[in-house]
């Protein structure tokens, strides 16, 4: 009987920071486990392994490609086009593949405003002439370099190439992947789009103590407060996130001490998390709402200092706007 | 897919549509000749069987009229588009919108709730409880009439007279429970309490306690005098004793009982012990009245410290049974009531009670001084006279002030401090006897445990949308003055109502929900939750079963406040899902337009009524019929700017007038928010506008719509 063939993954990185690459070797020592049955074909991170190899490989020879990082650039599209086309199944892997992730807060300026504020506007740039990236540049000698472009908004994963599967999660737990492993090792995989995290909303992992009457009287930052370790959030005025938000992390963050972040993104009938979080406070903020005037009302929403950042911190550009209008 | 037939009325050629209407071969197309034929009606119910189905032609309002099933979307091309004179190629779009929500929406199931049980449950045995019992079972259907005291006739039965002209409460009373006793469909049950209640309408499942046995028709007089237990209930008695009422046996009052056995020893077939059972009724009747305010909080009146100071029905017990015989005695009205500090509400009747309480002392002792204490008289309709004869005819003295304190002097006189507003002096009334017209409470106990909302005191039994014809058959109804406190003529004509909803309910096999309603998605909600949307539900219609968040489908409105709180969607309320709506607003956007929400209340109305004047407005907007603005999504909002739209507007009832109570409050509040975010995408928070449109601003919404398609 022939030795059956390991799986061959690859580790793909685009606008990232690289924590979901750590992620992966958060596994430990199970990750021994997962070598004897596969074998790490592409991994810039953490092995060398370049391109071009890729580029030789036959099509959909990689079995499962791990794609973390947001698409911002024409290096990220490239690439991730290079691996959907070499892999049978792509993962969108982390909250930035996912969503866009923090990555996508960029969206509310665009690529002349980042160009701005980064090459001229910083305390700490000198600039005088205005020296700005430029896609390609030919020296006096004639010999050409190239960069790739930026992009003017941050796209999650989805919208430049196929995706089978999403791992959401900033960064994703390792229970999460072995379990993702494991199903691509076993071949027991669930149907094409799935996410791979639980349906429930956060708040049903989280063991905190809630009101019977859930409102909001004031709006805290949570180093402004000492928080109760017992409380629920939201009813200590923090925004947490949770009830907006997918559970499968095990309310890491809250057990923490943390307000949840959003960072799994939302439920699957959940069309903007954003917008859900800040209706649903403003509902529960100064129950009964009858004594409220509208410059209440708008005082406490000037208590969040960023709603945009704060109920989209890693969704914006799967949000219903996507991002801000520019001029 | 589902095919979809559109049907298109032209309401004799006064609505235009747009030449070659098609909308894909799933699509088809029906023109009909008349609204209100037969054929029709069953040309469109056909239809419903196995499609999906849009009718256009007039507003909601009138087609509603015609066809019953919630499953069909209108689209109003009359009074929204052909009466205004807009270009019927809006049409188009409307349709549209309208396809593409029903592709994304499930189809919303007609519920049934099987009359499973005909008979009802009357809690409470007081004069309301008697004669719905009466009503209901003289009807044909059985009643479990259960009772927490000992005897029946509640409230009236302890009472003396009745007002206004001092009627022994016997002339209402006996009568009345004869019948009732005598009738073999009723059941009564005494010394027994409601443990809890389970299900819906039509199939109700009742825990009972009952403490001790009833031995008819055995009077030993000694059991009374063995029994080691006073209890000073207004009168002095014992702890087993007699009421004249019903059942004709001693009955032991177990809130003062030590359970020594004398009586048993006397009468062996008493029993102290307590038993439980369980009955299945198809409706319940709340009348459990009202009780007193604790005088004793009141700490300034010195109820409770000075032997002398009575509550009203305290006084009225012991002056009646002659055991007190005072000379001078203050009344004083609105003790505690209208007071922040103690029931912030009007009691209503103890102004008459007080005007009862004056004329039993001046009929009985009339040299006797009586003096009234009171804030206003409220003496509505027909009492005027009342409060005529007792100043008049009587002598009573009336003296505007509320009493700053009573206190008692060394001759253990009363001395009541007030400030007589009319003479605009401070003075002091020195009496033997001072009678508090403390204010009632309502029986919450029994509510909590039926899921009845209320909002502060009392039950909300009806406003604007609470229990009126547009509610979900409910089998929970409320007689007498459980609901707020009513005179015992009001009561008796007040609990005839009660009857009238239970018969109704139980002379059906089965009764069909009106309003679609909300529904919990159990797979993203699950055991442990945020319960946010409970919160935000005006009418407690969304409760914790077990772990777990669900809906009353008997309670919920359909006004969606909860949908468009629940940020998880979890939350759906059928017929306003929100991937419909998204898909709606998407499919009928054009670059330029004004999307605007209307409340199917107040503003889609004035918006028609623009129609019926003939009035215009810019042609770009586009009208969303919705339940309430509670139901607007920020969501919604953001598709339609993201759709194209250059301008959203919500509107609403008036303020306070929502309603469905706190709906509009709750979308200001969430468009305020919104509005300061908008900014951070770039978008003029100006051009997201909330107005409160009543049905009859017709002019005012063609201004906010003209203003708002102004801005760029």
């Amino acid at each position: 009987m022939a030795v059956k063939e390991k799986l061959k993954i690859a580790i793909c990185r685009g606008c990232t920071c690289s924590g979901c690459d750590i992620a992966i070797l958060d596994i430990h020592e199970r990750l021994l486990k997962v070598i004897e049955k596969a074998e790490i074909v592409y991994a810039p991170t953490i092995m060398d392994t370049k391109t071009e190899a890729v580029e030789k490989m036959k099509d959909r020879e990689i079995d499962v490609c791990f794609y973390h990082g947001a698409v911002r650039d024409s290096d990220n599209e490239e690439l991730a086009k290079l691996l959907r086309k070499k892999s049978k199944i792509m993962i969108a892997f982390g909250a930035c593949a996912c969503f866009g992730g923090i990555f996508g807060l960029a969206n509310t300026t665009d690529r002349k405003g980042i160009f701005e504020e980064v090459y001229k506007n910083t305390a700490s740039t000198v600039n005088p002439e205005g020296v700005m990236p430029q896609t390609k540049y030919t020296d006096k000698k004639g010999q050409t370099v190239t960069l790739p472009e930026i992009y003017d908004s941050v796209y999650p994963l989805q919208e430049k190439v196929e995706v089978d599967y999403y791992i959401p999660l900033c960064p994703p737990i390792p229970d999460q992947i072995m379990a993702c492993l494991d199903a691509a090792i076993s071949g027991n995989l669930p149907p094409k789009g799935t996410i791979l995290a639980s349906d429930k909303t956060l708040c049903s992992e989280c063991d905190r103590k809630r009101n019977q009457m859930r409102k909001i009287d004031k709006i805290h930052r949570p180093h402004e407060i000492p928080i109760d370790q017992e409380k629920c959030m939201l009813d200590q005025g923090l925004l947490c996130m949770g009830p907006a938000t997918r559970a499968g992390c095990g309310t890491i963050c809250v057990k923490a001490n943390v307000p949840c972040r959003g960072c799994n993104g939302p439920t699957r009938m959940e069309y903007d998390q954003g917008a859900n979080m800040l209706g649903m406070i403003a509902t529960i903020y100064g129950i009964p709402e009858e004594s409220l005037t509208d410059e209440d009302v708008k005082k406490v929403m000037e208590q969040i200092k960023d709603p945009l950042g704060t109920f989209y911190r890693f969704t914006l550009p799967t949000s219903i706007l996507k991002r801000t209008r520019t001029k | 897919m589902h095919c979809l037939k559109v049907f298109l009325y032209d309401f004799g050629g006064e609505i235009k549509y747009p030449e070659n209407l098609s909308f894909g071969k799933d699509v088809e197309i029906i023109r009909i000749k008349d609204i209100s034929t037969e054929e029709t009606r069953k040309a469109v119910e056909k239809a419903l069987e196995t499609d999906q189905v849009i009718f256009v032609g007039p507003s909601h309002r009138i087609s509603e009229r015609f066809f019953h099933d919630p499953n069909i979307k209108y689209v109003n091309a009359r009074e929204q588009v052909a009466w205004v004179g807009h270009n019927p190629e809006k049409i188009r779009d409307l349709i549209q919108g309208s396809i593409d929500k029903l592709r994304s929406s499930s189809k919303i199931e007609k519920k049934r709730f099987p009359i499973k049980y005909k008979s009802a449950l009357v809690i409470g045995a007081g004069i309301a409880g008697l004669e719905t019992a009466r009503q209901i079972a003289n009807s044909g259907y059985k009643v479990y009439l259960i009772e927490k005291k000992p005897f029946i006739g509640g409230l009236v039965a302890r009472l003396d007279r009745l007002y206004p002209a001092g009627t022994p409460n016997s002339h209402v009373l006996y009568p009345l429970i004869n019948e009732v006793v005598s009738n073999p469909n009723v059941e009564v049950l005494v010394n027994t309490e409601m443990l809890e209640a389970d299900g819906i309408v039509g199939d109700y499942t009742v825990k009972l306690r009952t403490k001790g046995n009833v031995v008819e028709g055995k009077l030993p007089k000694k059991c009374e005098e063995v029994c080691p237990v006073v209890v000073e209930d207004k009168i002095i008695r014992k702890a087993i004793y007699y009421q004249p009422t019903y059942p004709e046996a001693y009955g032991i009052d177990f809130d003062s009982c030590n359970k020594c056995g004398n009586c048993v020893k006397v009468l062996p077939e008493l029993t102290l012990g307590e038993s439980e059972k369980t009955l299945h009724v198809g409706a319940i009747v709340v009348a459990t009245g009202l009780k007193g305010y604790d005088a004793k909080r009141i700490t300034e009146y010195g109820y409770g410290k000075y032997p002398n100071v009575f509550t009203k029905l305290e006084f009225e017990r012991k002056f009646a049974n002659g055991f007190i015989k005072p000379k001078s005695v203050v009344i004083v009205n609105c003790a505690g009531s209208r007071d922040k500090n103690h029931l912030p509400y009007c009691s209503r009747v103890c102004c008459m009670l007080g005007l009862k309480a004056a004329k039993l002392i001046k009929d009985t002792a009339p040299e006797t001084e009586v003096f009234v204490n009171y804030i206003d008289m409220r003496s509505y309709g027909i009492f005027e006279e009342f409060y005529n004869t007792v100043r008049e005819t009587y002598g009573v003295k009336f003296v505007q002030g509320r009493p700053s304190e009573i206190l008692q002097d060394a001759e253990g006189k009363l001395v009541v401090r007030c400030e007589d507003i009319l003479l605009g002096k401070n003075i002091e009334m020195k009496v033997d006897c001072v009678v508090l017209m403390t204010g009632f409470v309502p029986d919450k106990e029994t509510f909590e445990k039926l899921g009845i909302y209320s909002s502060g005191a009392y039950p909300v039994e009806y406003v604007n949308s609470t229990y009126s014809i547009d509610s979900n058959p409910r089998g929970i109804f409320i007689a007498g003055s459980a609901g707020y406190p009513k005179d015992v003529a009001e009561i008796l004509i007040n609990a005839a109502n009660a009857p009238g909803g239970v018969i109704e309910i139980l002379s059906k096999d089965y009764v069909e929900n009106k309003t679609p309603t909300a529904k919990i998605d159990s797979k993203i909600c699950a055991e442990n939750n945020c319960r946010i949307c409970i919160t935000a539900c005006p009418y407690g219609a969304v409760h914790m079963k077990g772990e777990e968040v669900t809906v009353s489908e008997e309670v919920c409105m359909g006004c969606g406040i909860c949908t468009a709180t629940c940020a998880a969607g979890a939350n759906q309320l059928e017929g306003f899902e929100e991937k419909g709506m998204l898909a709606q607003i998407g499919g009928m956007t054009k670059q330029g337009d004004i999307i605007a929400f209307m409340c199917k209340w107040s503003s889609y109305n004035a918006a028609d009524k623009a129609g019926h004047e003939r009035l215009t407005y810019p042609e770009n907007v586009k009208i969303i019929r919705i339940p309430c603005t509670g139901r607007v999504s920020s969501q919604m909002i953001l598709k339609a700017y993201e759709s194209g739209a250059k301008a959203v507007l919500v509107a609403g009832c008036p303020p306070d007038a929502c309603h469905y109570f706190t709906g509009n409050f709750k979308a200001r509040k969430r468009i305020t928010a919104l509005k300061e975010m908008l900014k951070q995408f770039g978008i003029d928070p100006a051009t997201l506008a909330l107005e409160w449109i009543g049905k009859d601003e017709s002019k005012r919404f063609v201004d906010i719509v003209t203003g708002l398609n102004g801005k760029k």
